[in-house]
């Protein structure tokens, strides 16, 4: 049944998979350059108008968001079709939706100033004190429409395809072995079932983000048409949160295929990493309320619902990857190289970048600091240190297998030069949250903006670092196909 | 296939008496929810018998099924913009308009179907699903009266029916997705 | 090869004919409701005002040409009405009070028509007016007694008014902005008061310049 069918045509597979991570690895790049220059503006070194503060804003975040989900998608994609069939017409089309998404959401925030934020949170983009206009706003939101209309067609592809394969997605989670109809060693493998709740959250997100954005629409274009805010937002985080939390989802399944391979021991699927996995599938769906705390007008059992299983949500796949990849890795012998070492780090990023989060999701902390930088410095880290770094190991891994481009010591400087970077930034965060410092703010008063310059210049190496991640792949694009690393033939068992 | 036709054509004559179809416009669900999509069923089979008499016609005007389909969600999205159900009370030309234009659907809708495959078929169900939560939404929040012909209680009992709805596609997801699919295909 | 082709050509032909379908359907993406199409149409017919017989808070009858030659601002409505009404004629009030008072009666006239002529008997209508501060004389409130010429009126203005079965109505609410002639000039949304004014404001400078 689990027998793979990734050697059909991996050459063109590839080609498809590394246009997503270049497009993605190329946003990113050029989206930290708006986080500098946002940190700069508010640290006083640089003047940068109100408005243009915004937009940076709108666009570091939608880019941010959208690229690393873009990256992330591609790699889940391309373990994932070593399992399943899935369709590479599909994903052209995923790949031209998401650039045409990309570029109606460019031209409203830079040529009509468009700038709510990426959450659009309703009813701001038909109410913007003539900051915007229609026009603006419209490009947008048909943008991330757009946008999304390309991820829902991934997604029922690889939904349809795991349905095809193993019977159900109920089935893709592996629930036949814990109900014990099924060994252990019959379970799906871990990048399936990483994909099978993938497919369930994203496409609940991407549906409650399709009616939000229309009504959004629908709003803009006749303003007497109203609706209920509170629920506008639950629903904007619904979608907002789950598809931002589902990004290292994806991406994680570069650590489950790479670790083993590397250090030439089996990782198993047990009934643990199944029981977790199906944990985190339900809670991710259910504790986007954790962003509302603050609104006092919400049912108190949800936002304790939030409260709760925000604690609980991270914990079980964080603690079976990371328990995991330790034992896969202790007195293994392993041989470390980059990709193996972003992976091994991003794990790091990954299990410290959570906690600033479950500070933050307790209620009484957060009335306090949700609002303040500290959040900002914990998705920086958990993003940053985490899934991003999961992206760059996919892109050093792929270099591995599929070419003769060699890692230089310039490689070993980036990985340093990138871990030192990304934790200072998302520190200096956390310390301008401890401070008070609000976020989303324009302006700073001077007692907030020492940290905010010592961000921004970490944030300069950061983008040397990854500038060096993207030239390495971009040698390797140059040169595929020319097989140098042993770990090739096992692509395909 | 000749009796899809006759029940097609039935249902199509019993809707357009005239005391009933007056009867069943004047409650704005039954209108939206009943007629619209009788009409539809009507076009479908008769879809259904022109499929098999002239398999040649589906051919020729609805290749691969993307045109078929575009048209057909073009036909719904026009039908449930808030004006044109009040026009059709309104103005005859619109209702001529619908008994026409929602058959020509159903019946692109048959043929379109069986066409655009798996993938095509969960695309364009998601999309309604998203589609008719969101009409809910606006008919019930929507603190101005929509339609001028019908009261804002018909209003906000059409929005139930459009909640009632999504609850169902909904379910009929998870049913569709968590049990055991492998026999098929 | 062919058969791709013909595909395509089938696939564009449909987007035009989606695009067409919305185009047309809401007057060139303006009016997605009912109402506002309403607005659109009657903007595009410019309908005059049918001539009918008034009767007024003061018990006066007479016909609507005797405001020929001045502008006038009407609305529609009920006064057991609960809902909408007494905003509307809140809103008005706000209108009438930017209006400069030497044009009123003189260049303009404000009048609210009611359709519910069995309960609006001109006593009703002069208790109605006082929680306007209307005086009667340059805001007239009055009463179509004829229902043919009532609902002929209604019918041209696109006013729907529907029983709502326990004795009200429901119907759509705006300002009608009626020329010297009696042709339909504007419909005014009657919750942007300002707009309402300088509109009306800006039409009768430009006619008592030009």
């Amino acid at each position: 049944m689990s027998t793979a069918i990734g050697s059909k045509n991996v050459k063109s597979d590839n080609k498809l998979v590394t246009a997503s991570l270049i497009l993605g690895g190329v946003v990113i790049a050029a989206m930290m350059i708006f986080g500098i220059l946002m940190l700069f503006a508010q640290g006083g070194v640089i003047n940068v108008s109100d408005a243009a503060f915004y937009q940076f804003l709108t666009i570091h975040g939608t880019g941010m968001i959208g690229a690393a989900a873009l990256a992330a998608a591609g790699v889940m994609w391309y373990f994932l079709g070593k399992y399943v069939e899935l369709s590479k017409k599909v994903f052209i089309w995923f790949l031209a939706l998401v650039l045409v998404g990309v570029v109606l959401v460019v031209i409203g925030v830079f040529s009509f100033e468009y700038a709510s934020a990426w959450t659009f949170l309703y009813p701001l983009p038909a109410i913007s004190a003539n900051a915007w206009g229609v026009t603006g706003a419209l490009l947008y939101l048909f943008g991330m429409l757009i946008l999304g209309t390309g991820f829902l067609l991934l997604y029922i592809d690889t939904g349809r395809a795991i349905i095809k394969n193993y019977g159900s997605l109920g089935k893709g989670l592996g629930w036949d072995v814990l109900s014990g109809k099924k060994r252990v060693e019959d379970a799906p493998p871990k990048a399936v079932v990483a994909s099978t709740m993938v497919t369930i959250v994203n496409v609940t997100a991407l549906i409650a983000g399709a009616a939000v954005l229309i009504m959004n629409i629908i709003n803009v274009i006749n303003p007497s048409f109203t609706f209920d805010p509170m629920l506008a937002k639950n629903l904007t985080y619904a979608f907002g949160h789950i598809f931002a939390n589902a990004i290292i989802y994806m991406a994680v399944i570069v650590v489950y295929e790479l670790l083993p391979k590397y250090a030439k021991r089996p990782w198993a699927v047990t009934k643990l990493f199944l029981v977790a996995w199906t944990m985190s599938t339900v809670f991710t769906l259910l504790i986007y309320t954790h962003h509302m705390l603050m609104d006092f007008s919400m049912p108190k059992w949800m936002l304790i619902m939030g409260q709760a299983l925000s604690y609980a949500n991270g914990i079980p796949v964080l603690v079976v990857t990371a328990y995991g990849a330790l034992m896969v890795v202790h007195k293994s012998g392993i041989k470390w190289d980059m990709a193996s070492g972003l992976a091994f780090m991003s794990m790091l990023g990954w299990t410290i970048g959570a906690i600033p989060a479950i500070v933050d999701a307790t209620i009484v902390v957060n009335h306090v600091m949700h609002n303040t930088k500290w959040v900002p410095g914990h998705f920086h880290m958990y993003m940053g240190l985490g899934a991003v770094v999961m992206l760059f190991s996919f892109m050093y891994y792929l270099a591995k297998i599929d070419s003769n481009v060699q890692e230089t010591k310039l490689d070993k400087f980036a990985f340093w030069c990138y871990t030192i970077a990304m934790m200072a930034i998302s520190i200096q965060f956390l310390v301008s949250g401890a401070l008070s410092t609000p976020r989303r703010w324009a302006i700073h008063y001077p007692g907030w903006m020492t940290p905010a310059v010592f961000g921004a210049i970490a944030g300069v190496f950061l983008v040397i670092a990854t500038t060096i991640f993207i030239i390495h792949f971009l040698r390797y694009v140059k040169n595929r196909g020319t097989l140098g690393s042993d770990l090739h033939e096992e692509k395909a068992a | 296939m000749k009796r899809s036709f006759i029940i097609g054509s039935l249902i199509f004559l019993i809707l357009i008496i005239p005391p009933i179809r007056i009867y069943m416009e004047s409650m704005m669900i039954i209108h939206m929810l009943v007629q619209l999509p009788l009409l539809i069923v009507v076009g479908w089979c008769i879809g259904e018998y022109i499929e098999n008499k002239y398999p040649k016609l589906f051919e020729l005007i609805n290749g691969n099924g993307v045109s078929g389909i575009i048209i057909f969600v073009a036909i719904t999205m026009f039908w449930m913009l808030p004006r044109t159900l009040d026009e059709a009370l309104t103005f005859p030309i619109y209702e001529i308009f619908k008994f026409i234009s929602l058959p020509l659907a159903g019946f692109l809708l048959k043929d379109s179907w069986r066409k655009i495959k798996a993938f095509g078929r969960i695309f364009i169900y998601l999309n309604y699903l998203s589609m008719f939560g969101l009409m809910g939404w606006l008919y019930l929040d929507s603190p101005i009266q929509i339609c001028n012909n019908y009261l804002l209680e018909q209003q906000k009992t059409l929005g139930w029916g459009f909640i009632f709805i999504t609850a169902l596609m909904v379910l009929y997801v998870l049913q569709s997705v968590f049990t055991d699919q492998s026999e098929e295909e | 090869m062919k058969k791709k082709l013909r595909n395509i050509i089938l696939i564009s032909f449909s987007i035009v004919l989606s695009f067409c379908l919305f185009y047309f359907g809401t007057d060139g993406f303006q009016a997605y409701t009912a109402e506002s199409a309403r607005i659109y149409r009657l903007m595009e017919e410019k309908p005059f005002f049918p001539n009918v017989t008034l009767e007024d808070s003061k018990e006066r009858v007479y016909e609507f040409t005797e405001f020929e030659g001045k502008y006038a601002v009407l609305t529609f409505i009920y006064t057991s009405c609960t809902d909408v009404c007494p905003q509307l004629e809140m809103n008005l009030a706000e209108v009438y009070k930017q209006i400069p008072s030497e044009l009123l009666g003189e260049e303009i006239m404000f009048l609210s028509i009611s359709f519910d002529p069995d309960r609006d008997d001109p006593k009703t209508l002069e208790k109605y007016q006082h929680f306007f501060s209307s005086d009667g004389e340059t805001w007239r409130m009055a009463r179509i007694n004829n229902e043919e010429q009532l609902s002929s009126l209604l019918d041209e203005f696109g006013v729907i008014v529907l029983p709502d079965g326990e004795g009200g109505f429901t119907h759509n609410s705006a300002f009608y902005f009626v020329g010297r002639d009696g042709e339909l000039l504007d419909v005014m949304d009657y919750k942007k008061t300002d707009e309402a004014a300088v509109k009306i404001m800006d039409t009768l400078q430009n006619d008592m310049e030009g």
